[in-house]
């Protein structure tokens, strides 16, 4: 995989401000923050795949994936889902906010190995927000790379994340975008199932294949077998994995799956690692 | 009725057939029939006694239910699924509504006939269940899938 | 005063009052000296001003689940195998402020924790507690981001080590290769010779700061037949040690036996109490919390030891990954003895005994990893 990049800290632990340029609503209860510097030393550089720890005074950190697009250095993206105290009070703040980060930290998507290839794309709910980056990337080099296909499912046509991009990629060259939901609405026209019933309406050439995909982990284990159905091998297809995760930075000890530490080894990974851990065990 | 050369052309994806050997093929097309629907176009209604088996060729159908709101969207279907195959068992009304989302292109079965022609030739029959049992295993496990509503968050109340 | 320093490697003769000149210097040199003392019913590190405060004539006797102080019939002062606490307690501390942050406008302004690392001497550590600090060093200094607070508290760690002459029942050194002759990693390292109408000490030099302090101190030369001595307690020491564990294929071995039936044994006794966790000197793990006054006037994110044991180690929105005490205990064994090696390249274990002596259920993993042996799955 790339060597990310990891901002040269002395301490690790301690926090730099930024200030919130932007905020998107998405869903109901999903916004991007997008966040600039606050200081003239401008905003680490970031590589698809990587997340920062966001932190809310008095409230406390979260893992956050970085959203955006890896190519504008000035801006750091954050899509956020609130499902906790700190998350919820993210998904309030207003432009001109000023929240605190660390980071960035982790392994990344192989956007490098995956270049003179296809590239399939899955992802589940909000596991869109960490492969968007991978869409940014792409199609900036589009020449780079060979056909390019994402597969998205959301919950309800509602929860659906990035609608305006969603239908600006499936206008790209050599680009297929479906979408599906879990449940329909009145006005819903399109796929209605679970994302892997979305494998039988498209062609994929495992020769040339690399696979990225994320979402909750009972999807991406099901991705698994059609993946494995149509011969994609395991070091050709990568996950972004999702723990506990405290420091971020492989002390604390709370983000291991076995062998890994899923802030510092992962969280992307190739399925060839992940496997032994992903066998539907009741408890790691 | 179509010619077992065009059945067998159009029906290339369909996942269903993948095991039928040419006469099983021929037995098909002879009681397949060509049937196009028109976008919003009701196929058949909860609990109708509709009879029909459906491969669908071109375009999307949905199956629906109507709760006490509004027509809930359960699951779309495309070139290469299969639907109706209740018509096989003879076992009262359909369970869902069936609504082409787009115009379509199926190919139809009566359900009875279709009955007849794997009571007639069991092996014909055989490879028909068969297919079927594995159709509908896949279509199961897609259904409970759905039913995990695994993007939910812990905790969430479906809105 | 000696005029000239010691070689390192050299070994030298003190005798009692010259350990007491010992931690005298360290004093001198702004060193507070943390040693053995009786506390508590135990034998335990704490601060030492003089070598009346060492566990004199006292000795402990350890089990599974078991320890007990006993009192010896000569007047040793290291005459003890290790207590619960260990090296660990100091440089990696069970907790620490990291930063309070204010509020400053609409905004908030971070304030590090600046108060200066303590500078300790540690007199009494075992080759295990040295391999176990090496460890330590490379999970908290060997990556690509090393923590502060302990890269400031080892380096201002000034370590005298002691050569074990008498092992407890729970110590399996020998079989992690850690002990129990420990030569490497400390500035000075004694080996206590008592005996009637003697009590002196071999000293060897590990660093040029350990033979700077020796220069501070009278010191004689050590007799080849004074140093064939202390090599005896070393290996007298080593042929003591009863425990074994066999680690032969060890990494694999647990796993690849994910779904054995002796995690269910072990679940039946353990009480996922974390004492071992405690205990142990290469459990690192910590956790974060950040939390505001009532008046919200300011903010604290602490560090603060914690245990895999604890249900909410592994809470991740929707609930704990590891709710069952088999999945913790075996999260816990596999770690150290398997899955470090993937993480560091070596065994997590020193073979120390403590979270066998202090494990209320005296759960010994020397006992529990032959039983997964014996009807491994693997190959």
């Amino acid at each position: 995989m790339t060597v990310p990049v990891q901002p040269d800290v002395l301490d690790p632990m301690l926090p730099v401000a930024v200030r919130v340029a932007s905020v998107n609503r998405e869903t109901y209860d999903t916004c991007t923050l997008v966040t600039e510097a606050v200081t003239p030393d401008g905003l680490p550089a970031f590589v698809p795949g990587q997340f920062s720890m966001l932190y809310r005074y008095g409230v406390g950190e979260v893992p956050i994936s970085i959203s955006g697009d890896p190519g504008l250095g000035d801006r750091l993206a954050y899509t956020i889902r609130a499902v906790g105290a700190v998350s919820t009070s993210l998904v309030n703040r207003h432009p001109g906010d000023l929240i605190s980060m660390r980071g960035p930290f982790g392994s990344s998507w192989p956007v490098e190995q995956a270049k003179g290839g296809d590239v399939l794309v899955v992802a589940g709910g909000i596991g869109l927000a960490p492969l968007r980056p991978v869409m940014y990337h792409i199609l900036r080099h589009r020449g780079d790379y060979g056909r390019l296909t994402l597969l998205y499912g959301a919950r309800s046509p509602k929860e659906l994340l990035f609608s305006k991009e969603l239908k600006n990629w499936s206008a790209q060259p050599d680009t297929e975008v479906l979408v599906t939901v879990d449940t329909g609405g009145p006005s819903w026209r399109g796929h209605v199932g679970v994302v892997t019933k979305l494998f039988q309406y498209i062609q994929l050439r495992p020769e040339r294949l690399t696979a990225m995909t994320c979402g909750p982990e009972i999807m991406m284990r099901f991705v698994m077998r059609q993946l494995e159905a149509r011969a994609i091998p395991d070091e050709k297809i990568y996950l972004s994995m999702e723990l506990n995760m405290k420091c971020a930075v492989g002390f604390c000890g709370h983000c291991q799956m076995g062998p890994y530490f899923l802030c510092k080894d992962g969280p992307v990974f190739r399925y060839s690692q992940m496997r032994p851990w992903m066998r539907g065990h009741h408890e790691l | 009725m179509i010619s077992t050369e065009e059945f067998i052309r159009v029906t290339k994806n369909q996942d269903l057939l993948k095991d039928f050997g040419p006469q099983h093929l021929a037995r098909l097309a002879a009681l397949a029939e060509e049937v196009k629907f028109h976008r919003d176009q009701i196929i058949f209604r909860e609990g109708e006694e509709h009879g029909m088996f459906y491969l669908i060729l071109d375009g999307t159908l949905a199956l629906e239910i109507i709760t006490a709101r509004h027509p809930v969207l359960l699951q779309t279907l495309h070139a290469g699924d299969a639907m109706g195959w209740s018509s096989l068992l003879g076992s009262g009304g359909t369970h869902f509504e069936a609504r082409a989302l787009t115009p379509a292109r199926t190919l139809a079965f009566n359900g009875a006939r279709l009955r007849e022609a794997c009571d007639s030739d069991t092996a014909f029959g055989y490879r028909m269940m068969k297919a079927l049992l594995s159709l509908i295993t896949e279509r199961l496990d897609v259904t409970r899938m759905q039913l995990l509503d695994m993007y939910a968050t812990p905790g969430a109340v479906r809105a | 005063m000696n005029a000239c320093l010691p070689d390192i490697r050299s070994a030298v003769r003190i005798d009692c009052q010259g350990l007491g000149s010992l931690i005298t210097a360290l004093g001198r040199r702004g060193y507070q000296t943390i040693g053995p003392r009786v506390k508590d019913g135990a034998i335990c590190y704490a601060p030492i001003e003089g070598i009346d405060d060492l566990p004199i004539g006292w000795t402990s006797e350890q089990g599974p689940a078991s320890y007990r102080l006993k009192r010896r019939t000569d007047a040793a002062l290291f005459g003890f195998a290790n207590g619960p606490n260990s090296l660990k307690d100091f440089i990696h501390p069970s907790e620490i402020k990291l930063f309070s942050a204010t509020p400053d406008n609409s905004a908030f302004r971070i304030l590090p924790n600046t108060e200066p690392a303590p500078r300790y001497a540690f007199l009494g550590i075992r080759a295990c507690e040295l391999a176990a600090a090496g460890l330590q060093d490379r999970v908290l200094l060997g990556g690509h981001y090393s923590d502060p607070v302990y890269r400031a508290r080892r380096s201002n760690a000034f370590i005298i080590a002691v050569q074990c002459s008498e092992p407890s029942a729970v110590c399996f050194c020998t079989s992690m290769g850690t002990g129990p002759s420990a030569t490497s990693g400390f500035d000075l390292a004694l080996t206590e010779l008592v005996g009637p109408g003697a009590h002196e000490f071999v000293i060897e030099v590990g660093s040029e700061l350990g033979a700077e302090l020796l220069s501070e101190i009278e010191f004689s030369d050590a007799s080849s037949q004074l140093r064939e001595q202390a090599r005896d307690v070393s290996l007298a020491a080593e042929a003591a040690i009863q425990r074994r564990l066999d680690t032969t294929g060890l990494r694999e071995l647990l796993r690849d036996n994910f779904d054995h039936p002796q995690w269910d044994n072990i679940a039946q006794r353990c009480l996922a109490c974390g004492n071992c966790t405690q205990v142990c000197p290469t459990c690192f793990c910590v956790t974060v919390e950040d939390s505001t006054d009532v008046a919200g006037a300011e903010a604290e994110r602490r560090r603060k030891w914690d245990s895999c044991f604890s249900l909410g180690f592994s809470y991740i929105h929707g609930g704990s990954v590891r709710v069952s005490t088999k999945s913790r205990y075996r999260q816990w064994l596999s770690h150290k003895l398997s899955y470090w090696h993937d993480q560091f390249g070596s065994s997590g274990c020193v073979g120390c005994g403590r979270c066998i002596a202090w494990c209320p259920a005296g759960i010994d993993l020397t006992q529990e990893v032959p039983a997964i042996r014996a009807s491994s799955n693997g190959s």
